[in-house]
């Protein structure tokens, strides 16, 4: 498939070396002031025309060799603005002989004339034929007034590109000086003071906390608090509810037993 | 004493207590096993299959928590819904569901069963519904006696109103919300029963899986409150209710705060504020309890209870200045529209556009209880009679929850439990009055009319519905009695309840053809009770809605499987960055089936988000179409019933897209104009113009006129004929249209390659001469 | 125990005859568990104080602290009121040994929670 494509564009390519090249003659330029004053010109390099100038054009389209004239299919002329990227395409009636003329009155310039600023509209001449090979004419720079700008699209506001979005974040929370919270740390500390103060006033008596009885209950519970205490430092969720559930069956085993001497010494006592 | 017919004597009492747990036991399997079976009507006339719109989420996100892990799934942050903003998932559900199945998933593959995460979500509500039978029966047997609890257990089991939630396939929050709520009830009832911080430390556990489980969790949070609010006022504080109470809401309220969704609500918003207040108040009764048993000064104590209403009165009133101050929030819309059913219209459509939330029609009271409704009110009256501390917890519940589920209908479901409970203990009543072989023995006249008064008046209140009248007016009498005493002291109730059971020894049948007519009389409205939930079940609360069901003109069922038909075909034929709209109830399941990316789902945060669907669905397809490009849309989604006559379809749905738009851009949208000029809701030829310009309609009908082939095209919902000329679209192409056209899927186009605009390049592709005009110049000059 | 020792000629104030009616009449296991209350209580009043005053930063933590506070001083209160003498009536299902049982257990899940919200 590829090799066919390329095989056609490879004769493409002949033909139309082969093929007769199309040349204007006679261009000619006329510019027509508004007070009646003309300038005429074989072949300008810049045209500057004013409010209500009129600019009159006239060329042949004739072969390259021979010089027979001829009428090709489509004929445009271009104006574009290189700057703004602004153009117009007219399209000019060419007659069977190959004459052609166009006529550019300022006063009510034609629909395909682009908005424009300060900045030349480079006027070209494309031409189009189905026997001889496409030319192009780089014709000359066209000054004209500068109009208003060119209006915008009304979808352009919906597919234009947006202000970049900048989140506005909550105020980053405010950390207290250090020594605050260093002395409402150490401040928290002072009721283990009244604790144990109290505790040793009232002089509790625990007898039986190293029976064994009551260690292997005392012992679970501590371990309980250390896995706990582990888990804020290091464990995860799973781990820490597996090995509770571990945890949790000696500590019943042992809480039964040594709740049960307790309220056995409680009665006894009574 | 004479026996109304012979009972054996020959029996020891320890056989006949074995026997009974027996019998208990086999009973509440059989009820397991009738409650779970009834449940599977779907599964057996369908497939095992997902239900509705909500489960296909709760579906997708347990399959990420069975595939990813728990960590995973905790951050889980989903880009494909709500595009383009994409949802933090793990932080805006509540995980209980997904966390259950989670981990009976691992449990089951630990066992090396391989079960398919996919039947553990559908069997999960069945499954739970045994439970919930079983908690029903615990909760059922504080109130009354095992017998109480095993009916309880019975009607939970089987009830329309519990099953239409809980239906195989149903996989969504209440599937295991009911039983939470209902055990963790229980374990409250016996914690104050019992005064054990242990009960109160497992309802508490509880109460945090019911929170992580359902935002319904909040009713608990009050209703406890409330209870033990009721017992201050009635004077009957006491160290048990301070040890059930306090231990509870310590650890419940620190645990609710774990669940990212919930946060640090429980200290900050006004609903979470009356647990906090009931809590302050119960540590100053008890403190000043204490102090009261070491002071005996008269003078002190009235200064006490000054000092506590005088700290109670303060503390509402921080309460109060610290919501005005912004502190603590102030309740939310939700929970206004509970007390106010027009709140929701005017200023939430959004929660008013949902069914379930629309006010409960009185019919449906009848279809979801049946008889349980007449059982209700004198199974009320019933813990009137006792009243002891739990009977107060059914009564306030019973209040609170019958005007929830009169003002919307999905609180039906919290209704449901506490009827099952009144209308078991007030069955079991009546049959333990009638089985009863003791006969009264013959005494003086009036003593006998006396007593047997409210017996015979529960009794006609159970056969005729006339008779339940008069039952609450008897109930009504006697309540303030009973309602006087706790206010005077608890002394005085004390003295009533003696007294009122020494009047019952003289109480009792005489005779066995009156037990026999009321016996049989209640087994024939038991058996009709099982008729109806299983008629109620199998024809209406056992569709999917992913599939639906017709029957052929021979009888034999027809499965209409449009949904699943449109959302394989979006999977199978779109790219996967494909994102698709539709209006906001199909997001959970495009999510979940096409897993395709979507606009909007069910979990409506977003209301500007959704009323920008609604916009683009609403406004004609030149406004439409920036909005569409604009969220990237690749498909549009539309659900049209009218060839069906499936009366869920978009077209009835539209007002509600029309005036959700209408609260963002109530300059752009009107709801009135999408009327006729006599304010008629029409498609036909009447339809305002607004109305066919409208996307949603235009999707809906195109070339809908067609399938007639030249005859009148009649809408089978609304039941209007059809324009013979259907609507055209220029911006849209038909992607997809369904087997019964349930389903319509639209491509929108891109851009114009030519650079016109679609509408032009339509026209020029139907080979319509284009208007010749004078092109306009671009250029203006500067005069 | 009944409060039989303060009687009506006590001094004219009630603060010192409460306070002298709550040295004579409890039992030193009370005091010990009383002390603890109030050790619990002054933690938790300095936490609060210290999140009025300087900052709530830490939200969680704040509440994870006060929580731990609060839920161990009513788990404590609960266990003094069930272990009273005096509400032995009250509580028949519950021995003092099932109570302190009681008190471990929901000690161990209440301190679960504060260190998983402690951040």
């Amino acid at each position: 498939m590829n090799l066919v494509l390329r095989l056609v564009a490879a004769l493409l390519a002949v033909a139309t070396a082969h093929a007769a090249s199309l040349s204007v003659q006679n261009p000619l330029l006329t510019v027509t002031g508004a007070d009646a004053s003309q300038l005429r010109s074989e072949s300008p390099e810049t045209v500057k025309l004013g409010p209500s100038d009129v600019l009159k054009l006239t060329f042949q389209v004739a072969e390259a060799e021979g010089g027979k004239g001829v009428q090709p299919h489509q004929t445009f002329l271009r104006f574009s603005d290189e700057a703004t990227g602004e153009e117009g395409v007219q399209p000019v009636r060419v007659t069977p002989g190959g004459k052609a003329k166009f006529e550019l009155n300022m006063a009510r310039p034609p629909a395909s004339l682009p908005p424009t600023t300060t900045n030349p509209l480079k006027v070209s001449l494309i031409l189009g034929s189905f026997v001889h090979a496409p030319a192009q004419y780089e014709l000359f720079d066209l000054y004209v007034p500068a109009s208003h700008p060119p209006p915008t699209h009304p979808d352009e506001v919906a597919f234009a590109p947006r202000p970049e979005i900048t989140h506005t974040f909550r105020p980053e929370q405010r950390i207290p000086a250090k020594a605050v919270s260093a002395f409402f740390g150490a401040f928290v500390f002072w009721p283990w003071f009244v604790l144990l103060g109290f505790w040793y006033e009232i002089g509790p008596r625990v007898p039986h906390l190293l029976s064994p009885h009551i260690v292997p209950f005392v012992v679970s519970l501590a371990a309980f608090e250390g896995l706990l205490f582990w888990y804020w430092v290091d464990l995860r969720l799973g781990q820490v509810l597996l090995y509770g559930g571990i945890l949790a069956i000696p500590s019943t085993l042992a809480g039964k037993q040594a709740l049960a001497k307790t309220s056995e010494w409680r009665l006894g006592r009574k | 004493m004479p026996l109304a017919y012979s009972v054996p004597t020959d029996l020891s009492p320890a056989t006949v207590v074995n026997a009974t747990s027996l019998l208990r036991i086999v009973a509440l399997a059989l009820i397991s096993g009738a409650a779970i079976a009834s449940r599977l009507f779907a599964v057996v006339n369908f497939e095992s299959i997902i239900h509705e719109f909500d489960p296909w989420f709760n579906y997708r996100a347990t399959r990420v928590l069975a595939s990813e892990g728990f960590y995973e799934f905790w951050n889980w942050f989903d880009p494909t819904a709500w595009y383009p903003l994409g949802r933090v998932v793990g932080g805006t559900i509540y995980p209980g569901l997904m966390a259950t199945s989670g981990v009976i998933y691992n449990i089951l593959h630990a066992l090396n069963l391989p079960v398919d995460i996919r039947n553990i979500c559908v069997l999960l509500a069945p499954g739970f519904s045994a439970l919930t039978a079983w908690s029903t029966y615990m909760f059922t047997k504080e109130m009354k006696n095992e017998s109480a609890g095993l009916l309880a257990a019975a009607f939970i089991g089987i009830v329309p109103g519990y099953i239409s939630r809980s239906v195989a396939g149903s996989y969504d929050n209440e599937a295991i919300a009911i039983f939470l709520l209902m055990f963790t009830f229980f374990l409250w009832i016996k914690a104050l029963k019992t005064g054990s911080a242990l009960f109160g430390t497992l309802a508490a556990l509880f109460y945090f899986y019911m929170v992580a489980a359902w935002g319904g969790y909040a009713f608990i949070t009050n209703m406890i409150p409330l209870h033990a609010f009721a017992l201050i006022l009635m004077g009957r504080f006491s160290s048990r209710l301070y040890v059930a109470y306090s231990s509870w809401y310590a650890i419940g309220t620190l645990a609710s705060m774990q669940v990212p969704f919930v946060g640090f609500q429980p200290v900050r918003t006004s609903e979470h504020m009356a647990a906090l207040g009931v809590f302050g108040l119960l540590q100053i009764i008890a403190f000043s309890e204490l102090v009261r048993a070491h002071v005996s000064s008269k003078q002190f104590q009235s200064l006490l209870y000054a000092s506590v209403i005088g700290m109670g009165i303060l503390g509402a009133l921080g309460i109060v200045g610290l919501t005005y101050k912004g502190w603590i929030a102030p309740w939310t819309g939700r929970f206004y529209s509970l007390w106010d059913t027009g709140y929701a219209k005017k200023y939430i459509p959004i929660i008013a556009s949902v069914s379930e939330h629309q006010p409960t029609a009185w019919p449906s009271f009848f279809m979801d209880l049946q008889l349980l409704i007449f059982l209700f009110p004198a199974g009320v009256v019933l813990c009137f009679r006792e009243l002891r501390d739990e009977h107060v917890f059914v009564i306030i519940y019973a209040v609170v929850a019958s005007y929830f589920a009169g003002v919307m209908v999905r609180l039906m479901l919290t209704l449901t439990p506490c009827v099952c409970v009144c209308a078991a203990v007030a069955f079991s009543s009546v049959l333990d009055t009638y089985i009863d072989p003791v006969e009264p023995e013959a005494v003086e006249e009036d003593a006998q009319t006396a007593g047997d008064g409210a017996v015979s008046a529960s009794s006609t209140a159970v056969s005729t519905s006339s008779g339940s009248t008069t039952t609450t007016k008897k109930g009504k009498k006697a309540a303030p009695a009973a309602h006087a005493g706790p206010l005077d002291g608890l002394v005085s109730t004390v003295s009533a309840a003696v007294s009122s059971k020494k009047g019952e020894k003289a109480r009792g049948i005489f005779g066995g053809d009156t037990r026999l007519a009321v016996i049989l009389n209640a087994l024939g409205m038991l058996l009709f009770f099982v008729l109806h939930c299983t008629y109620v079940t199998s024809s209406a609360y056992s569709s999917p809605s992913v599939v639906l069901a017709s029957t052929n003109p021979d009888g034999s069922q027809h499965i209409i499987d449009d949904f699943r038909e449109a959302y394989y075909w979006l999977r199978q034929n779109t790219p996967e960055t494909a994102v698709v709209m539709s209006w906001w109830d199909y997001g959970y399941q495009i999510a979940g089936m096409a897993d395709r990316p979507t606009l909007v789902d069910n979990n409506t945060w977003n209301n500007t988000h959704i009323a920008t669907v609604g916009k683009a669905m609403s406004s004609s397809e030149e406004v439409a179409y920036p909005i569409l490009r604009k969220h990237d849309v690749d498909y549009v989604l539309v659900i049209f019933g009218g060839l069906l006559g499936y009366s869920g379809d978009d077209i009835n749905k539209f007002l509600w897209m029309v005036r959700i738009a209408q609260g963002v851009w109530p300059d752009e949208i009107q709801e009135p104009n999408y009327f006729t000029a006599k304010g008629e809701y029409r498609v036909d030829d009447e339809a305002s113009a607004t109305m066919k310009n409208s996307l949603m309609y235009k999707m809906s009908y195109y070339r809908f006129a067609e399938l007639f082939g030249g005859n009148q095209a009649v809408d089978r919902v609304r039941g209007q004929q059809m324009p013979r000329i259907g609507p055209t679209l220029d911006y849209l192409d038909e992607a997809f249209t369904s087997e019964n056209w349930i389903v319509r899927i639209y491509q929108v186009k891109k851009d114009d390659l030519l650079g016109r605009d679609l509408r032009t390049a339509n026209a020029f592709e139907q080979g319509k001469k284009r208007k010749r005009s004078k092109p306009v110049a671009r250029r203006k000059a500067i005069v | 125990m009944p409060p039989k020792s303060t009687s009506s000629s006590a001094p004219s104030n009630s603060v010192q005859s409460l306070l002298k009616s709550y040295t004579d009449t409890t039992s030193p296991r009370l005091k010990l568990i009383d002390t603890l209350l109030l050790f619990l209580m002054l933690s938790g009043i300095i936490q609060f104080v210290y999140c009025i005053l300087v900052t709530n930063f830490p939200f969680n933590a704040f509440l994870a602290g006060f929580g731990s506070c609060v839920g161990q001083f009513v788990l404590t209160a609960s266990l003094r009121s069930q272990v009273n003498p005096a509400n032995r009536a009250e509580f028949k299902e519950v021995s003092p040994e099932r109570a302190f049982a009681e008190f471990a257990l929901g000690s161990i899940v209440l301190h679960f929670f504060v260190y998983n919200f402690l951040g």
